[in-house]
């Protein structure tokens, strides 16, 4: 019930209380005060009509004057009135009939002496009696009879016109009131439906604040309530609507793993009608073969819930409503929300990045096939490659040997070209061995003191420096992890290879390292004949050659034995100009975590 | 201790090439050695059984294995000789172009009692052949030349 019809309803019966309160007592105030006018106006009349011209009359008992005397009291207002002797006989009477006797007790307490006795007659009627004397005798009474009627009728109209007053004055108040309440009111009814509309995810708009009074401010500290409430959370629409508007599958579950939403990316991706999947399982989606693992899985990302990759490094994949599964990566955040823990979890479609890691991983198997059936290839081509070999060069000597006192100059000559041919072919089949036999090392990786690996390769240079009286300089070298044999073949070659393309001038050999840009800078310097800067790519190729084999002889081997060695240990080695002339070969080679 | 008499070599070889290189080199070297020839593994095991046709072949003094050779191979061959109580006592030089690590650790896992890598010309092949006769016919003492004695 409205609070106006509240206030209406309790009204009212107070309006009628009041107004027939009002009406009783206004009637009984009226009809006691007419009364008392009825009583003093018989009184008076009684007085008057029984002074002496009644008195003798009735002395005489002149029944003719009595009754002209009695008709002037009823043209006066009286009922009747009625003359009697002091016995009772009704000498004259108004209504006729002047015969019969009164005897009562007023009559008899009127005759005794005193005033008029006052008595209801009944019907609305009051009866006056009183005395008429002359001289001290009673000669007898005089009765009138006066209707209250008009006297009560008076008081009812009065008490009647009382009652419309106050029904009038309530009405008029009810009017007036009951707008004045609703008016009052309606703020509260603003307030009512706001509060209604607000929920935990939508803070209402603010409601109009009307005055300073208790529902104005009620209505000012639900505004304030409900700018906090929006500053503090945010609506679940607008949070459905950034996740509809998210690129890629997204699922929200609860605590207990059941799904509170999906956008309409995963009913796409996994076959679903919009809004199927809501409160199933999220295990719906998982492949049968891992279901039972999923839901532990779940509960213990419950324990520690952070957003973080699902399944880290496993191939994941999400089950179709049709029962096929798709490769997916998901990653899980949580989010508490006044329902509890949510999971927020994002599917991202990855069939095709599969497929293409599935394909590269294969490229690269066959890619390591061919590159190991063509090192298996070189070597066993180059290993076979001596025997006839090593036959043609051993049957020249033999020839040379055994019939040179029957050859002419020519015949020697031929014989020294074809075992020159057979040397310089055995020079090339052992680098190329050698060269193949850096893609088949299987010798673990060990800390290598590339000092120690320098002393030694220039060792084994030693006749060459010798011959090149060559001053060779050693600074700082580090130690590296790495294969040693590899490190001081790649150190020997660049030393050989500055000695072999020495200049005019008495040759200078440096070898240094230095750390730089977290790795190793190791620099082989010399003030050789240098590289044209062209060729600098191209002498690191294998059996390149820059220089005819008569002055500078070789098989153009080495510095691609070089290359390899370093790209083996993860460097890049090139070559620039030594200042002053010659070249400077810089390698470089990660620094060994622990040294 | 020599007695004289030239060292019974047994030479496994399926090259005739590399065998009559070999011949040559010995010439050359002017080693006193009786050379025996055999092209395969079961040769070779057979002449130094004395089965089939080598039953009158005499017991060799010394044995130049190759290792590629047809059919069985010379590691498969010395592991044969070096479980047989009757023949492991016979020295065998592994001769072969093979400089493989693993050639060498095999060979001399079987018990090999040299592994010799053919050096690449014929002056190599001489001083080696050379050296060879030179110590196991000089230095050392075969275990067949005790009887002889």
């Amino acid at each position: 019930m409205r609070l106006w019809a509240k206030l209406t309803a309790a009204l009212l019966p107070l309006v009628v209380v009041c107004a027939s309160a009002a009406w009783a007592f206004s009637y009984r105030t009226a009809a006691g005060a007419l009364r008392a006018q009825a009583r003093q106006r018989v009184e008076s009349m009684s007085i008057q009509g029984s002074g002496p011209v009644f008195t003798a009359a009735l002395e005489r008992r002149d029944r003719a004057a009595l009754l002209s005397r009695l008709e002037v009291m009823t043209a006066a207002g009286a009922a009747h009135a009625q003359a009697l002797t002091p016995d009772g006989t009704v000498l004259a009477d108004t209504r006729g009939g002047a015969s019969g006797r009164v005897a009562d007790a007023a009559l008899a307490q009127a005759l005794r002496g005193g005033p008029t006795v006052l008595r209801e007659a009944g019907g609305d009627l009051l009866e006056a009696t009183r005395a008429a004397r002359r001289g001290g005798k009673t000669v007898g009474a005089l009765r009138l009879t006066l209707s209250e009627a008009p006297a009560l009728e008076a008081a009812r109209a009065a008490a009647l016109r009382l009652m419309a007053l106050i029904s009038a004055v309530a009405a008029a108040f009810v009017a007036v009131l009951v707008p004045l309440l609703m008016r009052l009111l309606r703020p509260l009814a603003e307030l009512r439906r706001a509060v209604e509309d607000l929920t935990p995810d939508s803070p209402a708009q603010a409601v109009p604040v009307r005055g300073r009074d208790e529902i104005g401010r009620l209505a000012e500290a639900f505004n304030k309530m409900s700018a906090r409430l929006a500053e503090t959370s945010v609506s679940r629409e607008f949070l459905e609507s950034v996740l509809e508007a998210a690129p890629e599958p997204m699922i929200v579950a609860d605590i207990e793993g059941r799904i509170v939403f999906v956008n309409g990316k995963v009913s796409e991706l996994l076959g679903y009608e919009p809004g199927e999947l809501r409160g199933q399982a999220v295990e719906v989606l998982v492949p049968d073969a891992s279901r039972v693992r999923h839901a532990g899985l779940r509960a213990g990302y419950l324990r520690d819930p952070k957003a973080r990759p699902m399944g880290a490094g496993l191939d994941l994949k999400a089950r179709r409503k049709d029962g096929s599964e798709v490769p997916v990566e998901i990653s899980l955040s949580p989010a508490r929300t006044r329902q509890g823990v949510r999971v927020i979890a994002a599917v991202r479609d990855v069939t095709e990045q599969r497929r293409t890691r599935e394909a590269l991983r294969q490229s690269v198997i066959a890619l390591q096939r061919s590159n190991e059936a063509l090192e298996q290839f070189a070597f066993i081509a180059s290993h076979d490659l001596q025997e006839p070999l090593r036959k043609v060069s051993s049957y020249c000597q033999l020839l040379e040997r055994r019939y040179a006192d029957r050859l002419d100059q020519d015949g020697k000559d031929f014989i020294r070209y074809a075992v020159d041919g057979a040397a310089r072919m055995r020079a090339l089949i052992t680098d190329l061995l050698t060269y193949s036999r850096l893609g088949r090392q299987e010798t673990p990786w060990e800390a290598v003191d590339l000092g120690g690996v320098c002393r030694r390769a220039l060792d084994a240079l030693q006749p060459a420096i010798h011959e090149a009286s060559a001053r060779v300089e050693v600074g700082f070298l580090p130690t590296v992890r790495g294969r040693e044999t590899a490190l001081a073949q790649a150190l020997q070659n660049l030393v050989g290879n500055a000695l072999k393309f020495r200049s005019e001038r008495p040759l200078e050999v440096s070898i240094d390292a230095l750390a730089r840009d977290g790795e190793w800078l190791v620099s082989v310097r010399d003030n050789g004949i240098g590289i044209e800067p062209k060729h600098r790519e191209r002498v690191f190729d294998v059996f390149e050659r820059l220089h005819p084999q008569a002055r500078y002889p070789g098989t153009g081997i080495g510095l691609a034995i070089v290359k390899r060695v370093v790209e083996q240990h993860g460097g890049r080695v090139w070559v620039e100009d030594t200042p002053g002339g010659g070249s400077t070969f810089r390698f470089t080679l990660p620094v060994k975590e622990d040294a | 201790m020599t007695t004289g008499l030239p060292m019974r070599l047994l030479l496994v070889e399926d090259n005739e090439g590399d065998v009559r290189l070999i011949e040559e080199a010995l010439k050359d070297a002017r080693a006193a050695v009786t050379l025996m020839t055999v092209g395969d593994g079961e040769a070779a095991l057979a002449l130094l059984r004395g089965q089939g046709p080598h039953e009158r072949a005499p017991r060799p003094d010394l044995v130049l294995l190759d290792i590629n050779l047809p059919g069985r191979s010379g590691l498969d061959v010395l592991l044969e000789i070096k479980q047989d109580p009757a023949l492991r006592d016979i020295p065998v030089v592994m001769l072969t172009t093979s400089r493989e690590a693993r050639d060498v650790r095999q060979s001399y896992d079987r018990h090999a009692n040299s592994f010799i890598s053919k050096p690449d010309d014929l002056e190599g092949l001489v001083r080696v052949v050379s050296m060879v006769q030179g110590y196991w016919d000089g230095v050392a003492t075969l275990p067949t030349r005790i009887s002889h004695a």
